[in-house]
């Protein structure tokens, strides 16, 4: 198809617009990073806008020097790793039978699950329920449990589940495969991408989550990076906290907010990358096909 | 079809039905079991004649149980001394008076939350402390009006009467006439915010510091203007806390609020018993023209208001201005990190204004303790004043005070024969043996926030540096002590409705309170401000609480 010109215009002005959304996106990130890595003087001058000035990498030095970081780091991976799997696992196995048009039941199961989404409990019988009838405070179970099945999620698997063929299935039951051995040998492989979307959905929530933990954790070592990454911003934990002295305190004090913010996202990042086409894919499984 | 969607109709309106149900039962056994407890405490008025207690209490008697107990209670772990289990603290509290601790610890960031979590689910800890706000938890019902309870506590008596603290205790009265706090009490105000001064540079560009104590802004003024020209540097004076420390300081001598303090903006007129909107008087205007004009002079940098604390604070340490705003805890901080080794750290007095050479610290009252209705549920109501009189020595003996913030005499400090506290010397605290490697608070757990306030002028003193002392000494000596203004005691319904007209009407009058002092709004312009402020409800907030304090005056003894 030849190009007109009218449609390479648009071409350029959609391109124009796209890198402006780009750049406004990305700048409060490139700034946090630039901000981390420069001097303090730099930063009260306001010096600082896409790259670091006065180069200095004496806040991370000091934040990494620390070995409560790495701690609540582990923390952190343990959470979203346990999390993730129970997450998964539970959406998965809650979202097959609900893709089953032929299940009568799902005719009340599936507004059922919808009216989780719009209406709660709150905060108060959340408490009430995790804390105290369930017994959960100060473990991993509070952080990982309450939060595993998101209505949302369910929907979204539902969907992609009833998406596929059921000429498989029924192929692979004249085949003699029982309904586990359909639901783990035929419909999971071919659901990757949704799977995948699901996971990355989860882990970047549980690791971001400070709320949870700040409610249903008591102990210190127990944290996640997301709570320790809060108090440091909250000017509560003052530099010399953190393990720095107090002529370092002074140099440190502007950026060790950023340092602690690019430190604390930096694996999601690194992730993300990788996981990217099945995300662009996921999003429209969602949604009908004809 | 049709007759699943009508069944699964009917069930889900059924559950939710009987889900109403179970919480508005569940609501009213709470309140049910809440009942006999009050009618008993009415009843139950005499105190020491009951026979066969099975403990020690009494005013200056050390409060010991012959039965171990345990008390559950939160506390606010604060970072720079951790909790550690093996603190002295809590053995030296169990050897005199044989009880122990259930502890709920939060880490201080969260401490607010958890109380909050914890008190509406019916959670929590008999005792509650590090309470500022006890006023969000007065309806819900879970805590005790410990008024009621208040005559079981002899050592709170006796610092109430000694110290005449009724007038203060007055402004924790709720609605209902009763208060719902343990407030600690100091004997005297504090010192409180005042100006860290360059006294080196001061006394060089030719400033007589001998009368500092007798200032008035305007003295102020002249002072920092000599600086100015000595120095030639941009500015004098580069604030932090977004000047609101200084606003609210300086608002005090001119009779208007500002800053930290504006709070609903009202003063109280002791002469005619009247509340009155003091921020679009002739008095605010002068106020507002007074920084007005150091700003317009250089001598104010106008980005004190809108400044990160960090960058006023490198600015000072940097030698680029001469006064910030502080208290004296900051100024022993700021002494060390100063970049010229001749710098001189002074604290002088708050200057007086207009209305006087008045005192800026007036509250006698600081955090406190909630006492939840768990504990009377639990422990019944003998077992409830038991604990009450613990709690009593404690927090409000000076025997507990003295252990909760010096510790063991003989361990930790030695006293000599008129009573001065001495801390050990291989123990540091608060500036004090600053070469010490033992911290008073991370080691040994006293002097900690949760147990160590309240008291005497003299124990207060003696966590003082000399410095400190002397500045808390001009305080007391060159200033007045202001009258209190009594409480605007609303019921809920009332407060509410002048929360809704004074949060729009201060914003507004903090935002032109900056806008005039940086010169943003012209001076010609406070008519219409005024008009402004009335527009947004200044005199119907004024006359709601004229109103409501008419019908309460009986009840404040006015």
């Amino acid at each position: 198809m030849k190009e007109t010109s009218s449609s390479r215009i648009f071409q350029g002005i959609n391109a124009l617009i796209m890198t402006l959304v780009v750049f406004f996106t990305l700048y409060p990130f490139v700034y946090l990073i630039a901000q981390s890595f420069s001097s303090e003087a730099a930063v009260y001058g306001g010096k600082v806008s896409f790259y670091p000035v006065d180069f200095t990498a004496l806040t991370y030095k000091v934040i990494l020097s620390k070995p409560d970081f790495f701690h609540y780091y582990g923390n952190t991976i343990l959470y979203a790793a346990v999390g993730t799997l129970i997450a998964v696992t539970a959406t998965s196995v809650m979202a097959y039978p609900l893709s089953k048009d032929k299940l009568r039941l799902n005719k009340f199961f599936i507004p059922f699950v919808l009216f989780t989404m719009y209406f709660g409990g709150g905060l108060i019988p959340n408490y009430i329920l995790v804390a105290k009838t369930l017994d959960m405070r100060d473990t991993i179970w509070a952080l990982v449990i309450p939060g595993a099945i998101s209505a949302f999620n369910v929907i979204l698997m539902k969907t992609f589940f009833a998406s596929l063929p059921n000429e498989l299935e029924e192929s692979a039951k004249v085949d003699g495969l029982d309904v586990y051995g359909i639901f783990l040998r035929i419909t999971l492989p071919l659901s990757k991408p949704i799977l995948a979307t699901i996971t990355l959905f989860v882990i970047v929530g549980i690791w971001n989550s400070w709320f949870d933990a700040s409610l249903y954790i008591q102990s210190k070592e127990k944290w996640p990076v997301a709570l320790y990454l809060r108090q440091v911003i909250e000017t509560a934990i003052s530099p010399t906290e953190i393990g720095a002295s107090s002529e370092q305190a002074n140099q440190i004090a502007a950026t060790v907010k950023s340092a602690a913010m690019v430190l604390t996202s930096l694996p999601i990042i690194c992730i993300y990358p990788f996981v990217q086409k099945y995300f662009v894919q996921g999003m429209m499984i969602g949604s009908v096909k004809g | 079809m049709k007759r699943f969607s009508r069944a699964m109709g009917i069930i889900l309106s059924v559950m939710v039905v009987l889900s109403v149900m179970a919480a508005c039962s569940g609501n009213n056994n709470g309140k049910g079991n809440n009942k006999p407890a009050e009618s008993n405490a009415a009843t139950n008025a005499t105190q020491s004649e009951k026979p066969a207690e099975d403990y020690a209490f009494g005013e200056d008697v050390t409060f010991h149980s012959n039965e171990p107990v345990k008390y559950s209670m939160m506390y606010s772990d604060h970072e720079a001394y951790p909790y550690k289990q093996d603190w002295r603290l809590w053995s030296a509290i169990k050897e005199k008076t044989n009880v122990q601790f259930d502890l709920a610890i939060t880490a201080r960031t969260e401490y607010e939350n958890q109380k909050s979590l914890l008190v509406n689910s019916g959670d929590a800890p008999y005792i509650i402390p590090k309470t500022y706000e006890e006023g969000a938890f007065v309806a819900g019902g879970q805590i005790v009006p410990i008024s009621d309870y208040v005559q079981y506590m002899p050592n709170y008596q006796k610092a109430v009467k000694n110290w005449g603290m009724e007038e203060d205790l007055k402004a924790k009265l709720q609605a209902d006439g009763k208060y719902y706090v343990l407030p600690g009490m100091w004997e005297a105000p504090g010192g409180g915010y005042s100006y860290i001064i360059r006294k080196d540079i001061f006394e060089k560009a030719g400033v007589d510091l001998s009368k500092e104590a007798t200032w008035t802004y305007e003295d102020f003024y002249a002072a920092m203007k000599k600086v100015k020209e000595f120095t030639g540097k941009k500015y004098v004076l580069s604030d932090e806390f977004k000047g609101e420390s200084t606003l609210n300081i300086a608002a005090v001598e001119y009779g208007v609020t500002a800053g930290w303090g504006k709070a609903n903006g009202m003063r109280f007129n002791h002469n005619t018993n009247q509340f009155e909107f003091a921020d679009n008087t002739q008095d605010f205007k002068d106020f507002v023209s007074y920084f007005n004009k150091l700003i317009t002079e250089g001598i104010m940098d106008p980005e004190s208001f809108t400044q990160e604390d960090d960058a006023a604070k490198s600015k000072f340490f940097k030698g680029d201005t001469f006064v910030i705003n502080g208290n004296y805890q900051l100024l022993a901080d700021y002494q060390t990190k100063m970049e010229d080794p001749d710098a001189q750290l002074y604290m002088i007095t708050q200057p007086g204004g207009p209305k006087g050479q008045l005192m800026v610290e007036t509250s006698r009252l600081e955090n406190g303790i909630m006492i939840s209705q768990n504990a009377l549920k639990d422990l019944g109501e003998e077992g409830f004043i038991k604990m009450l009189r613990f709690v009593d020595w404690l927090w409000y003996s000076d025997e507990g005070q003295t252990l909760s913030l010096w510790g063991v005499e003989g361990e930790t400090y030695t006293k000599d024969a008129s009573g001065n506290i001495t801390l050990n010397p291989d123990i540091t605290y608060n500036g004090m043996n600053p070469t010490a490697t033992k911290l008073l608070n991370a080691d040994y757990g006293f002097g900690g926030g949760v147990f160590a306030y309240g008291g005497t002028s003299k124990l207060r003193m003696s966590k003082m540096t000399d410095g400190e002392k002397d500045f808390v000494s001009r305080v007391l000596n060159n200033r007045e002590p202001r009258k209190l203004a009594p409480p605007i005691m609303g019921t809920p319904d009332e407060s509410e409705q002048l929360n809704l007209i004074s949060k729009p009407l201060m914003d507004f009058v903090s935002t032109m309170t900056l806008k005039f002092i940086t010169g943003q709004e012209k001076m010609e312009n406070f008519d219409k401000y005024v008009d402004q402020v009335k527009a947004n409800g200044s005199d119907r907030y004024t006359q709601m609480a004229n109103e409501i304090f008419g019908k309460t005056k009986s009840l404040l003894g006015y």
